[in-house]
């Protein structure tokens, strides 16, 4: 049986490996949560890791847009995101939801920023008395 | 008694003289006037006493009878004085108790009207602020419902209008918006 090891430490490690260039680390967390049973957790490490990631001058974001952005957008974003956060890299997971209708919403490990027209509109309904 | 009738009759025949003349019988005379003195003092100590003290008597109830009756009349003069000085008070005193009554009754009247005049502007006024929550809230439902309106027509044009380049003109904006800040 796997020796259970703090989720910061190994937070921290895979985050280590990550930046030296080595991706497999994230299949071998993977088993290793697997082995563990503890898959309940992997959000948590996500998590951890990109706030280590962070700390050491790399920004993981989540864009997720209403359509595909053109790699001027993606590059405007990243460039928004180096500069908020004095970072050496940034990287963006991109995805897609119509729902937002337009805009973007960008979201990192310690904050999210929520320029979509959805929010718009729901700011504009959440003015109910 | 018969033998000095007797006596005196036999006398008064052979007798004449100025008394005669007259028609006078000495001894009837005499006879007659010791008859009235007999009469006189019996008449004088059994009747006239009796008779006297029975007029008294009757003289007395009499007075008795005419004090009583002038006391009556006296008391009468008095109860009619006292009826007419009762009567006086409790004129007066229905007079009082009329105005007295009078009086309470215009409070009375004046109280009711206050009450009926306050509790009017209470209902007045409830229904007032009852309208204005009515009101109230039917401009708030009228807003809340214009605006889910404005931002399901928002979406709905939006989403049609929303190309690529504005989507992407829309993200710069942002970016730069939220850097300023």
């Amino acid at each position: 049986m796997a020796q259970r090891i703090s989720r910061r430490k190994l937070s921290e490690h895979v985050a280590s490996r990550l930046l030296n260039g080595d991706s497999s680390v994230i299949t071998q967390l993977a088993a290793h949560l697997v082995e563990t049973r503890r898959t309940k957790e992997a959000d948590l490490y996500v998590y951890d890791i990109e706030a280590t990631l962070l700390n050491k001058g790399v920004v993981v974001a989540d864009v997720v847009s209403a359509r595909h952005l053109a790699q001027e957008t993606k590059d405007a974003i990243a460039s928004f995101l180096q500069d908020s956060y004095s970072a050496d890299r940034v990287e963006l997971r991109q995805s897609v939801d119509p729902l937002l209708i337009g805009g973007v919403r960008v979201g990192t490990a310690d904050a999210e920023y929520d320029a979509s027209l959805r929010r718009r509109l729901t700011k504009l309904q959440k003015m109910k008395v | 008694m018969q033998s000095i009738v007797t006596f005196i009759a036999s006398a008064e025949a052979s007798d004449g003289g100025i008394m005669g003349a007259f028609g006078i019988d000495v001894p009837t005379l005499i006879f007659q006037g010791v008859a009235f003195l007999l009469l006189v003092v019996v008449l004088g100590k059994w009747v006239f006493p009796v008779f006297m003290a029975a007029v008294d008597r009757r003289e007395e109830r009499i007075s008795e009878s005419l004090k009583a009756a002038d006391e009556a009349r006296q008391a009468a003069d008095t109860a009619g004085e006292d009826v007419a000085r009762l009567l006086k008070e409790a004129r007066n005193e229905a007079n009082e108790i009329v105005s007295t009554a009078k009086q309470e009754a215009a409070v009375m009247v004046q109280d009711a009207e206050t009450k009926a005049r306050n509790k009017a502007e209470a209902i007045a006024a409830a229904s007032l602020e009852e309208l204005n929550k009515e009101v109230l809230a039917a401009k708030k439902m009228l807003r809340d419902e214009t605006l889910d309106l404005v931002a399901l027509a928002t979406e709905k044009v939006v989403s049609k209008t929303v190309s690529d380049g504005v989507d992407a003109n829309l993200i710069k904006a942002s970016l730069k918006e939220a850097g300023e800040r």
